[in-house]
């Protein structure tokens, strides 16, 4: 079991990252606050090493992306609430931030892991794909696909590749 | 675009009032674990016992389809040992001699019922040079449970290969059968040379690795008639030995008064 200390290490370093994986995947706070406890007390009882904070960061993506699929799964809340009333519960953020969450948030599921992980967090698709447990040619084409959709709904503003 | 994007999410920030609650919550689950009632996620426990049941049936399967748990040693001159699973099937078929490879390349008995193997191994074009009418068909069971034997030695007296050619059967210890293998010998053929050697010190395993059923049973047959006579007049300790077959069967057509390995 984690100590204390690496607890509220954990706490501090990756409650943000953990906080936007959720509010991508789950439609409602209580959702998350479930879900964001439950990544960190897989945490408390992991007792598994890593071998630097990159290789730990990553676990925490990847377990967070699985604890909210898994919600998800369990709860049989696919697309059960609209985009409108999560975007209520980010009111106080500047409009153009809230359009562009909200495009982000239109896409299905499947892109939308890799758009926050190339875009937010600055990961290479071959990176993305050891995350993932995925292909990288697979993340390149989601990456693609994603950047047309989004283009098409923000309008003529290209992404970087 | 891409700082849009990035700024966007940059506002989507775990609140302090979240955090506070995490680390309760965590507080908590540390004072259950140290208590032993740490929660586990839900599916652990159904998990666990689907994991363990799954465990099991292969323990299970494995145990009765693939373990053996009773044998038969078939011998003429051939050598031929069959090991049956828990449902009496053959797990495996081993030759212990020259003979007795050559009548298992000819047959596959894996899998078959011991009666169907039996069958198969006594009806074999291989195996009819060696059932003359002086050879000694021989079956031996080795099974550890007497109820066992006793079952398997009934199933063996009405196979057709058996009552055709006049087979004997007989039991054997299963601790036997090791000593047999490390002898060179099947273990039905290893429980006729102790009882040979009971009666002549002289005879090795290796001698009667060379010699036929036949030879051998004929060789008891001429020491248990010595004693006989001796018996009558002598030490009757001298022919005191003490059979390693418990029980002693024939089937088919031979006269009850050949020998067999038992008093």
């Amino acid at each position: 079991m984690r100590s204390e200390q690496e607890i509220n290490r954990a706490v501090g370093s990756y409650s943000d990252m953990i906080r936007r994986i959720c509010f991508y995947h789950l439609k409602g706070s209580a959702d998350t606050e479930d879900v964001f406890q439950n990544v960190f007390l897989k945490y408390l009882l992991y007792d598994g090493d890593f071998a630097d904070t990159e290789h730990e960061k990553a676990w925490f993506i990847r377990v967070s992306i699985n604890a909210c699929k898994d919600h998800l799964k369990g709860l049989f809340r696919h697309s059960t609430v609209p985009l409108d009333m999560l975007l209520e519960e980010a009111a106080d953020i500047e409009p153009d931030h809230r359009e562009v969450l909200a495009a982000v948030l239109s896409l299905p599921a499947k892109y939308r892991d890799c758009i926050y992980l190339h875009y937010y967090e600055g990961y290479s698709a071959a990176e993305i794909a050891a995350i993932l447990r995925s292909k990288e040619n697979t993340v390149y084409s989601l990456l693609s696909r994603g950047r047309s959709m989004l283009r098409e709904k923000l309008g003529g503003d290209g992404l970087d590749e | 675009m891409t700082n849009k994007i990035h700024d966007a999410f940059d506002e989507i920030e775990a609140s302090e009032e979240l955090r506070s609650s995490t680390v309760q919550f965590l507080q908590a689950e540390r004072e259950k674990c140290g208590s032993g009632q740490v929660r586990r996620p839900a599916w652990r426990m159904p998990a666990a016992v689907c994991a363990a049941l799954a465990l099991f049936v292969c323990l299970g399967w494995y145990y009765t389809v693939r373990v053996p748990v009773s044998y038969v040693s078939i011998d003429v001159n051939p050598s031929v040992e069959l090991a049956l699973n828990f449902y009496d099937r053959v797990v495996s078929a081993a030759a212990y001699n020259e003979d007795g490879e050559i009548v298992l390349d000819g047959v596959d008995v894996k899998g078959k019922l011991y009666t169907d193997a039996i069958d198969t191994i006594v009806d074999s074009s291989a195996m009819q040079p060696y059932l003359t009418k002086d050879s000694a068909l021989t079956f031996t069971v080795a099974a550890g449970d007497s109820d066992k034997e006793s079952a398997i030695l009934s199933g063996i007296e009405k196979c057709s290969g058996c009552q055709e050619h006049g087979g004997q059967s007989y039991t054997a210890d299963v601790s036997s059968i090791a000593e047999a293998h490390d002898s060179g010998l099947s273990f039905g053929k290893y429980a006729a040379y102790l009882v040979l050697s009971g009666y002549d010190s002289t005879v090795t395993a290796e001698d009667c690795r060379h010699m036929s059923m036949a030879e051998i049973h004929s060789m008891i047959r001429e020491h248990e008639n010595e004693c006989g006579h001796e018996n009558e007049s002598e030490d009757e300790n001298k022919c005191g030995h003490e059979s390693v077959s418990e029980d002693e069967s024939k089937c088919g057509h031979e006269s009850e008064d050949e020998h067999g390995h038992g008093e």
